[in-house]
């Protein structure tokens, strides 16, 4: 699978991981993140200072929101979901900011459903009797990427999200 | 992917200390509610969540402490979570949860409250 994010955003990507599992546990997309993770970790490791601002917990993170809303929205629970994680260099990056990044794209076969545009947006910062029950999801995941884009192809929805490692 | 959870309480049940292993997600947030439910009290005044074990929390974590607010809150208690780890923090920052939620940063922070409203719910003063 290629990777939505444009090539004027990112050098070349590499240690490509793909992954096809099943919607109804998340369990083994944890367990394929870890495999993955340890793969590139010395990459990751060479290239980090102190500062890095994301971890793995973050990536983690964006996986469950991403595939917690495919299950919500999508209405095929009995399908499968396709996950591709690649690491890359940022063409253009701020100083003390790393260029490593990390594209996570996730692929589903569910109804059409873009949560950049569709999903709700949440009132934040309430108390709790007003606390919002939905979306904040989708706003970790606006939140915590620096890009993001969607795309629907015949069948499918395709997420691919952009993060700075 | 799991999450454990052990309760302390003290001043005849009027103080909860809950404390947090592992993963608050979509996998374990349901348990964490039926915990909830069965095991703090409605008249708890204080209940506080210690999450120095807790190493990971999703939105669906985060809706479980909203709900758990909301309950002991609307029954004239408080929620306070103490020893956020830094990764937790970031997500409760980010979702800007929750303004009537006490934060202690460590140990010593929450034992010092704990005396002070122990103290005071042993004499009958409101805190």
């Amino acid at each position: 699978m290629s990777f939505l994010i444009p090539n004027d955003f990112i050098e070349g990507s590499k240690k490509q991981f793909n992954v096809t599992t099943n919607l109804k546990s998340i369990s083994p997309l944890f367990e394929a993140l870890d495999e993955y993770w340890l793969s590139v970790s010395q990459i990751i490791e060479a290239t980090l200072d102190e500062a890095a601002a994301l971890d793995k917990n973050s990536v983690k993170l964006l996986l469950e929101e991403v595939f917690v809303n495919i299950v919500h929205y999508g209405q095929c629970e009995d399908s499968e979901v396709v996950v591709s994680l690649a690491v890359c260099e940022l063409k253009e990056f701020k100083e003390q900011q790393s260029k490593l990044a990390l594209l996570l794209q996730l692929e589903d076969q569910g109804i059409a459903f873009n949560p950049l545009k569709e999903a709700p947006e949440p009132v934040l910062g309430l108390k709790a009797e007003e606390a919002p029950i939905g979306g904040l999801g989708v706003h970790l995941i606006k939140s915590m990427s620096i890009e993001q884009r969607y795309q629907r192809n015949s069948n499918s929805n395709q997420l691919c999200l952009l993060l700075i490692l | 992917m799991s999450l454990s959870i052990e309760k302390y309480t003290k001043a005849d049940d009027s103080i909860v200390q809950v404390m947090l292993t592992g993963s608050l997600d979509t996998a374990t947030a349901a348990d964490f509610d039926a915990f909830a439910d069965a095991e703090i009290a409605q008249d708890s005044k204080l209940v506080v969540l210690n999450m120095k074990e807790l190493d990971y929390i999703s939105s669906a974590g985060i809706r479980s402490v909203f709900k758990l607010v909301k309950r002991v809150k609307a029954a004239g208690g408080r929620v306070a979570a103490a020893n956020r780890q830094p990764q937790i923090t970031k997500v409760f920052e980010i979702v800007q949860a929750l303004p009537d939620l006490q934060i202690f940063k460590d140990d010593s922070e929450m034992d010092e409250y704990l005396l002070a409203v122990q103290d005071k719910i042993i004499n009958r003063e409101d805190f």
